[in-house]
């Protein structure tokens, strides 16, 4: 599986925390603003791993990008 | 496992009616629709409204928790089958014995026979409710559960609870209307729902700006509006706390979370964060991880202030946090650090040890960081493990254990390697078993080795599986060799190994030729593997015994022998077991030698009802090979063949190293019966006739077979060089069985060249010998050219009593294969055994001379004598006569 940097766009605030289990996802809360999760140069499964952890906490997802 | 999975939860608490989601799935259930999806986030209200639901229905409902553990087909099902059995307990007992096998369950197989016995039930409606689908990812569970919602029964009904869509052709149920649907937007609150909850239900009496305000900010979400009121019931102000709440953008579970906690004492945060490290809890596993002892005052209070506590049972014994709840906990407590937490591990692994759950025992220990502990559990339990035939719950132990830790303990890899053979997986079994051998000698090289009985024991234990593994090679001498040793070397008390070890050597034994000494290693390993409980390795023993003595042409011990072995389970309570299904198969083989074709029929039926749950795969093949030779003995060639086509199919699906070498032989020989010469010749091209010494089991069946081709393409010298060979083995070695059946093919090889004075003295030979032990098949299955042969024999020789008598036998029966189909005339058919029974009488034999001729007790006979005068509507013997000439049926 080849790694790039993905940005996950989340709705609301969370603290980082929540993302502790993963390594090397970094949490940008923005002020008034949806929060992004920053995940630099994994592979998919990690990537989806964080999505299911999004979508354990019921958190809305709002967009994935990917920068290759 | 613990009975809490298959628990039906109950809600406490004031909650909202859903009414219109109840009776959606309600009516899905009473258009007959198959699937009821509850798809939805962590915290929508899934368990709930399903709880809501159960309480109000009359159907039968079984409920499973699942887990990640579920992952695994063999676990999933059995969750399902316990909570299945919890409503059905004696028509489901065989599927949950089908469990107790070693060998892995065919999930087609056990799902057929789930399907059957459920849609025989008398019961309009069966829910089986799967909750937190979600976490099931791999692909074979979704596989088979996509295969029961294709072949449901009409009474059973399965209903989902999941976070994400399952894999399921959902559009196709969809269309068919056979998918009840209900999703986040129809869980979501809405205001009139919001507004009865928070004012009437918690008492908080909030105005509709209020209310509309949270329904924003929560959007409808069960857990936090839940969260949001236990809250506000707490406020003197909630219009303050809505104010707040508002007022921010937090993840609204974080931020209620925190605020839950922030309103606790110190004492009562410190116990819920330290508990939401366990799935489960009860009173004392609480105050041994926190080293309280009044931890039962804590649950009490949350449980009345209704804090996500859920139970488990009924006796309000074991909870569970929420989901979502547990998991905030959690990280807020990681957030402390980790090192804080291994103590409270290794304390709950302490507790789980103290009270026997040996599962979260181990994995505790492992969190604990304490993977000596893990290891020494599992070497503590392994034996009960076996012993119960849960070798997949062992080999799920070891997975999570590190290997350094196995392979550094000679015990440990010896165990494994031998669960891991019985679960199917040869190749890392061998690579086990070689860790165990290694580690073992550098123990002994260095003087090292620890003066224990589980040591004292690892030689043996050792060596009797490496002698299996040579047995399963087809290394015959190496596995006597090692299996000799194996002997030597175990303690006398070692029943469990002996068993094995005389079990491998007994069956390389066969397989050299060496018959009489095989017999007696298999009898005796069977009594020895009797004594250590291993009733399936007993079963094998009794059944290769038995079919050495059949080739030893002693039909009547090989009878003898399975019968008691059948009584010994049936004391045991194992009649529905694998092992009887072993015995049968054998039974079978005997009936059918004896041309009891329609008992040989039922013994193997049942067998293989009781072999085929658990996939035990050299009795599945020895069980379909006599069943094409029973379809051949009814004239059924065509059937017979498709039995063995489809045999070798099957065992191709599965990865197994056996030999084909018989199905091949039987086929060919089936071949030459439907006079297909070009496939008869080309088996016959490949095989290879030279021997030395007496044949072994499977491959003396094999030249045997090749003589009878070879006869039938006309190779007559090769025949005849082949069988006289045979028949000098056989002389040689006590073989009478084979014996027999040379002179037989002998005697049938000469009169065919038309040398009747050989031929005859051969088929004189066959017969005395016959006489005695009563082998009907191995002249039956040449068909009415022998019967014919063997009538001219009767009229042209004088013999002896015994050898007319015989004779007479088999023409009777002979003369009535294939009859079934003329009884016109009768309201009930007779049996075959009743038209021997009748063919004899008609004949002016007396009651004990019937018994006598036909091997069985004169009772029996009296019985069949009663059914015949019945279904003939007779009084008495010659009326019987009469109305079966008129029938034509003599």
């Amino acid at each position: 599986m080849d790694k790039y940097t993905y940005t996950i766009e989340i709705k609301g605030q969370i603290s980082s925390a929540l993302m502790d289990l993963h390594e090397g996802v970094t949490v940008e809360n923005r002020e008034g603003m949806n929060t992004l999760l920053h995940l630099p140069f994994v592979d998919q499964a990690t990537l989806f791993g964080v999505l299911l952890r999004v979508r354990d906490l019921g958190i809305d997802l709002i967009s994935v990008t990917i920068q290759k | 496992m613990l009975a809490t999975r298959t628990y039906i939860p109950d809600v406490q608490g004031q909650w909202i009616d859903r009414i219109q989601l109840v009776n959606r799935i309600n009516k899905g259930l009473e258009n007959n629709s198959r699937l009821t999806l509850v798809s939805a986030p962590a915290g929508a209200g899934k368990s709930t409204l399903l709880i809501e639901w159960a309480r109000q229905t009359d159907a039968r409902i079984a409920w499973v928790s699942l887990d990640e553990d579920d992952n695994d087909p063999q676990m999933f099902w059995m969750y399902c089958l316990s909570a299945l059995a919890s409503l059905f307990p004696v028509e489901l007992q065989p599927l949950q014995d089908a469990f107790k096998s070693p060998q892995p369950l065919v999930v087609n197989t056990f799902l057929n026979r789930l399907t059957n016995i459920l849609a025989s039930l008398n019961v309009r409606r069966i829910v089986l409710v799967l909750d937190d689908y979600h976490l099931i990812h791999v692909q074979a569970v979704h596989d088979g559960l996509a295969g029961l919602l294709e072949h449901m029964p009409a009474n059973l009904h399965l209903i989902l609870a999941t976070r994400s869509d399952p894999p399921f052709a959902l559009h196709r149920l969809r269309a068919n209307s056979q998918l009840t649907e209900v999703r986040f937007d129809d869980l979501r609150f809405s205001m009139d729902e919001i507004t009865e909850f928070l004012n009437n239900r918690m008492n908080l009496r909030l105005d509709r700006q209020a209310v509309e305000t949270l329904e924003q900010r929560t959007e409808g979400w069960a857990v936090g509006l839940h969260l949001a009121a236990l809250l506000m019931q707490k406020r003197p102000d909630p219009a303050e706390f809505i104010a707040r709440f508002s007022s921010n953008n937090q993840y609204i579970l974080e931020y209620l979370t925190n605020e839950v906690l922030a309103s606790l004492s110190e004492e009562d945060q410190d116990f819920l964060l330290k508990i939401s490290l366990v799935p489960q809890f009860n009173p004392e596993l609480c105050d041994a991880m926190l080293a309280r002892c009044d931890c039962r005052q804590f649950i009490e209070r949350f449980w009345k202030a209704n804090l996500f506590l859920i139970p488990l049972d009924d006796e309000n014994y074991w909870f569970r946090f929420h989901h979502l709840f547990a998991d905030l906990l959690v990280h807020r407590l990681r957030a402390r650090g980790e090192s804080h937490l291994q103590p409270i591990y290794q304390r709950a692994a302490d507790w789980y040890a103290a009270n026997h759950l040996i599962d979260e025992a181990i994995r505790f220990s492992l969190m604990a960081g304490n993977p000596p502990m893990a290891a020494r559990l599992v070497l503590e339990n392994r034996r009960q493990a076996m012993n119960e035939g849960d070798f997949r719950r062992f080999t799920g132990w070891m997975e999570k254990i590190p290997a350094n830790v196995i392979e550094a303990d000679a015990r440990l890899c010896f165990a494994y390697a031998a669960m891991l053979s019985n679960t199917g997986q040869a190749a890392r079994a061998e690579h086990y078993l070689k860790s165990a051998r290694h580690n073992l000698d550098e123990l002994v090289a260095h003087g090292t080795l620890p003066n224990s009985p589980d040591y004292a024991m690892l030689p043996g234990q050792i060596a009797a599986f490496e002698a299996m593994s040579a047995l399963r090679q087809t290394d015959f001498e190496g596995a006597v060799r090692i299996a000799e040793n194996a002997l030597a070397v175990s303690q006398a008390d070692d029943h469990h190994t002996r068993g094995m070890a005389g079990m491998a050597l007994g069956l390389a034994q066969a397989e050299l030729g060496r018959m009489d000494d095989a017999i007696f290693t298999l009898r005796k390993a069977a009594e020895t593997s009797n004594l250590a409980g291993n009733r399936i390795a007993s079963a094998v023993c009794l059944q290769q015994t038995a079919s050495l003595l059949v080739v030893q042409g002693e039909l009547a011990d090989a009878g003898d022998l399975l019968d008691n072995g059948l009584r010994t389970l049936a004391r045991n309570h194992m009649e529905g077991s694998p092992a009887a299904g072993v015995l049968l198969t054998g039974l079978a083989e005997v009936d059918y030698r004896h041309n009891r074709l329609e008992d040989a029929s039922e013994n193997l039926k049942r067998a293989l009802e009781l072999v085929r749950p658990g996939g035990f795969i050299e009795i599945l093949k020895t069980g379909a090979i006599l069943k094409s030779k029973i379809q051949a003995a009814v004239g059924d060639i065509t059937g017979a063949l498709d039995a063995l086509a489809e045999l070798l199919a099957y065992l191709d699906e599965t990865d197994n190293r056996m030999t084909r070498e018989d199905i091949h032989a039987a086929a060919a020989l089936l071949h030459t019966r439907a006079n297909h010469i070009y496939e008869a010749r080309a088996w016959a091209e490949n095989q290879d006739a030279g021997f030395e010494g007496n044949p072994g089991l499977v491959r003396g069946e094999v030249l045997f077979t090749l003589a009878r081709v070879l006869t039938y393409l006309d190779r007559v010298d090769e025949a005849r060089t082949l069988l006289v060979k045979l028949e000098m083995e056989a002389g040689r070695t006590g073989s009478r069985g084979r014996q027999v059946e040379a002179c037989l093919f002998l005697s049938m090889l000469e009169l065919k060249a038309g040398n009747r004075v050989k031929g005859y003295g051969y088929l004189s030979a066959a017969l005395t010998i016959s006489a005695v032990t009563g082998d009907l098949r191995i002249f039956l299955d040449e068909g009415p050219a022998l019967l014919e042969i063997l009538e001219d024999y009767a009229k042209s020789e004088r013999m002896e009593k015994p050898v007319s008598e015989f004779i007479h036998t088999l023409v009777a029966a002979g003369g009535n294969s294939g009859n079934a189909t003329s009884q016109a005339g009768l309201v009930e058919k007779l049996s075959e055994r009743e038209l021997q029974v009748l063919t004899l009488m008609s004949e002016g034999l007396t009651n004990p001379e019937i018994a006598g001729r036909l091997f069985l007790s004169l009772a029996t006979v009296k019985t069949h004598l009663n059914n015949i005068y019945g279904k003939l509507d007779a009084r008495n013997r010659a009326d019987a006569v009469m109305r079966a000439k008129e029938l034509r049926l003599l």
